[in-house]
């Protein structure tokens, strides 16, 4: 059995528990790294560093003749490149500029912003025609461009005449409970190829009967419940019931038959 | 490396002036060529001039120093190596012939020439032999003259096993010169490629 003779690398089992880093001279790596920096190994290298550095030197010498002999091609290629695409600096902006300008979506986009603006605004208008929005928005649709006003509470909601008549466009103005807008009104019909307004004319007190097409009495207050066929002679059936009619009397029940057009 | 002046060599071959892009080719190309003989071998010509075609196409766009440029073109030039071996894979060749022979330079150059080729192109031949990670980071630290961290970015490693994977093959390399393993390939001769390259990590 052989002596140990205090050096660790002589000590099997532990030379493999200890890192390499331990057991490898730090004035290695440091050498290496001068090495591989270019700065030659340095004094008091080994014969095998000052042989590395002579390799590495010979592989990072100047460019020799045959590697240097295409730069005519070279830069006669450089030259059509910038030629063809025109390869300067303000160009490369210019190019820029027009690739940003051929993205896919460049310049669509007002487009399709304003195309959704309008679907949802003609979404929006077809719910509030039909008497579907909650009842904030349909008041405020009412408010603004005549949408039908919601059902006040406590009242029966409203139905939706789906009964066109004479083929023509479907029209939603007929709304039972509808309170009337405007004193005596009675029903509208809010389509323009149904435009049919009836307006409730009191009757006389006593009479209860179709009273005569047109305008209410004034200074009646009147709960139309109007029902517009839409069929677009105008056409509306209004039931009128109000307060202060033209004859003074105050109350009167009137049937209009009101007359759009 | 041009130092100093290489802003301004920079921005005229930025503008499109061919004296300052012959100048940075004639600084750059010579390690680019050495870079891709290591893993293309007698592909490096033409990936070479590939390279250059997208320098040239990209260089106004190109902000930063020396080093900078360097890391970028070499990156391209690590892309396109990625590529071809793609490539390859996908289009196996087998060689017929032994074309190497018909590359050599022609016996009229120079003696002093030729020695020096024979020394650049022998060392490289001899680094050439180390793994391809280690040959490929020895070769961006000493013949471009990146730093651990710029080789680090192009190879996809992080600094320190940059550091180790170069010291290990400047180990192996002396181990070799004092074991008498040098042997110097004749003039012309390709650097062995003794298995396909694979790339270590790609960018």
């Amino acid at each position: 059995m052989r002596a140990f003779n205090g050096s660790l690398a002589e000590m099997p089992l532990l030379s493999r528990l200890i890192p390499r880093r331990v057991r490898r001279p730090a004035a290695d790596e440091a050498a290496a790294e001068r090495l591989l920096a270019g700065q030659g190994a340095g004094p008091g290298a080994s014969a095998g560093q000052q042989a590395l550095e002579l390799l590495l030197r010979a592989a990072a010498g100047p460019g020799t003749g045959k590697e240097l002999s295409g730069e005519d091609a070279a830069v006669a290629a450089f030259v059509s490149a910038v030629t063809a695409s025109g390869s300067g600096t303000a160009n490369a902006r210019a190019r820029g500029r027009a690739r940003a300008g051929k993205r896919p979506l460049a310049g669509r986009v007002p487009i399709l912003a304003a195309v959704a603006a309008m679907a949802v605004v003609a979404g929006l208008s077809g719910t509030a025609a039909a008497n579907a929005l909650p009842a904030p928005l349909q008041r405020l649709a009412h408010a603004v461009f005549g949408a039908p006003a919601p059902a006040a509470p406590g009242r029966p909601a409203p139905v939706i005449s789906a009964s066109p008549r004479n083929g023509s466009t479907p029209s939603h103005g007929a709304i039972a409970g509808h309170p009337a807008a405007s004193p005596g009104t009675a029903g509208q019909s809010r389509r323009s190829s149904a435009k049919a307004k009836a307006t409730a004319t009191p009757a006389p007190a006593g009479t209860a009967g179709p009273a005569p097409a047109g305008t209410a009495g004034s200074g009646g207050s009147g709960n139309g419940n109007g029902k517009g066929n839409g069929n677009g002679n105008g056409n509306g059936n209004g039931n009128g019931n109000g307060k202060g009619n033209g004859n003074g009397n105050g109350k009167g029940n009137g049937k209009g038959k009101g007359n759009g057009g | 490396m041009l130092g100093p002046e290489f802003s301004d060599v920079l921005r005229l071959a930025a503008s499109g002036d061919p004296a300052a892009f012959g100048a940075l080719w004639r600084d750059t190309h010579p390690s680019l060529l050495r870079y891709l003989r290591l893993s293309a071998g007698e592909a490096a010509e033409d990936l070479a001039s590939e390279v250059w075609l997208e320098v040239a196409r990209r260089i106004a766009r190109f902000r930063g120093g020396e080093l900078e440029f360097r890391g970028w073109l070499f990156t391209m030039a690590r892309r396109r190596l990625i590529d071809q071996h793609r490539y390859q894979t996908r289009h196996p060749e087998l060689p017929t012939a032994d074309t190497d022979r018909l590359d050599r330079p022609a016996a009229d150059d120079t003696v002093a020439a030729a020695l020096e080729g024979i020394s650049t192109e022998t060392a490289l031949a001899f680094i050439a032999t180390l793994p391809r990670d280690q040959a490929e980071i020895i070769v961006l630290r000493v013949v471009v003259g990146l730093d651990a961290a710029q080789v680090a970015r192009i190879v996809g490693k992080s600094p320190g096993a940059v550091r180790v994977a170069a010291h290990r093959g400047l180990r192996t390399l002396a181990a070799r010169l004092a074991g008498g393993g040098f042997a110097a390939p004749g003039p012309g001769a390709a650097a062995p490629l003794p298995e396909p390259w694979q790339p270590a990590g790609e960018v």
